[in-house]
């Protein structure tokens, strides 16, 4: 049987958390123009200049344009959803302003450097994908251009970190910084809670 | 203490989540040496719950799990076809949930009380969310893309600290 006592601090996280993803999807657009002009520029500073890959940011969208092949691809925007996991899960813990701006700010600023070598790599993966999926007569013509400026050594390594780092890494991150630094305030929380229904039984 | 401030750390927070993201790298790590017990176990069962509780709302909806295999199931909800992967079954949460939950300091037993309370929770929810994208498929189409990559996503993932947030305080309750 569920404990009403022990459900109402989990509960009003939930509420909370749901609310605070809502208000941030919101404003999602505002979000995603002045974060994507934080990864933007970083990102193409590590690509460098040799290998032509240009990440372009108009508005809230972001493109990869390889200039030496004539190629673009538009970036999906949910690079940064797990910014939004964590904004939200810090602003719906329970704990004063300043925990939630200086821990706010270190995940903000993890998460940063996760994308913007996130976005290093993708420059790397998304041309090797494309080569894969287009029909031979094609890829052989493309293949000696893309391996100059794209090392294909490199193509296995990329393509496994990037896999694994959208599939695992994206979320994992997000809530292992949160959970470092909750942990604390959640023990003490589920504490206060636990003794009131011991009390209360 | 580690750090200062609001930002210290101690170490035993520092131990549960190294041992948290420990147990979360080695559930992956088997997750994706061995797809096919959590296609079997879970997308399978999963997938076909969602699909019966589709048509239960009298929604449209035909299951083809002829590529499971190859790791998605073929959901076809008003004659238009959506791919059913591991990602649209949250199964983040389960092996959070389940790492969580082992890294926590707690007793044998109530670590197991706390899985066998979680997860069969989280699999209704990975049940229910299939389900919810598959009335957004009938009503709205155009929301598809928004409820699988943000809502639903979230709406998991909160679901699955709500779980474990309650299992702490029934941890310190007893």
């Amino acid at each position: 049987m569920l404990d009403r006592d022990l459900l109402r601090e989990p509960l009003i996280f939930l509420v909370r958390f749901a609310l605070v993803a809502g208000v941030l999807y919101l404003l999602r657009s505002s979000i995603s123009s002045i974060y994507l002009s934080m990864v933007t520029t970083p990102a193409n500073w590590l690509i460098g200049e040799e290998p032509g890959a240009v990440y372009v940011q108009q508005g809230h969208e972001l493109s990869l344009v390889y200039r030496h092949f004539g190629l673009r691809f538009a970036v999906h925007d949910i690079i940064y959803q797990n910014l939004l996991v964590a904004l939200a899960l810090f602003a719906a813990t329970r704990a004063n302003l300043m925990w939630k701006l200086q821990w706010g700010g270190v995940a903000v600023a993890t998460l940063w450097a996760s994308h913007v070598a996130s976005l290093f790599l993708g420059s790397h993966v998304i041309v090797w994908d494309f080569l894969w999926s287009v029909p031979d007569d094609v890829r052989k013509e493309l293949l000696p251009k893309v391996a100059e400026r794209f090392p294909m050594e490199r193509d296995w390594l990329f393509s496994r970190l990037f896999g694994l780092w959208h599939t695992w890494g994206r979320q994992s991150l997000a809530l292992v910084i949160w959970t470092l630094a909750a942990m604390p305030l959640i023990q003490r929380m589920s504490g206060a809670k636990a003794q009131q229904a011991t009390r209360a039984t | 203490m580690i750090g200062f401030g609001s930002l210290a750390i101690d170490r035993a927070s520092l131990r549960f989540v190294a041992l948290f993201a420990l147990g979360l790298a080695c559930l992956g790590s088997v997750f994706e040496a061995a797809p096919t017990v959590f296609q079997q176990l879970y997308m399978l069962p999963v997938s076909h719950l969602s699909t019966a509780l589709l048509q239960a709302v009298t929604v449209d909806a035909i299951l083809d799990t002829s590529h499971l295999g190859d790791g998605f199931c073929e959901l076809a909800v008003s004659r238009i076809l959506y791919r059913i992967t591991f990602d649209c079954t949250g199964i983040f949460a389960v092996l959070a949930f389940t790492s969580l939950t082992l890294a926590y300091p707690a007793t044998w037993q109530h670590k197991a009380s706390g899985l066998a309370l979680g997860l069969p929770a989280i699999f209704a929810f990975s049940v229910l969310r299939i389900a919810v994208l598959g009335v957004v498929a009938t009503i709205e189409p155009d929301w598809i893309e928004i409820f699988h990559v943000y809502v639903m996503e979230l709406a998991t993932l909160g679901f699955m600290l709500f779980t474990w947030t309650y299992w702490l305080g029934q941890v310190r309750h007893a």
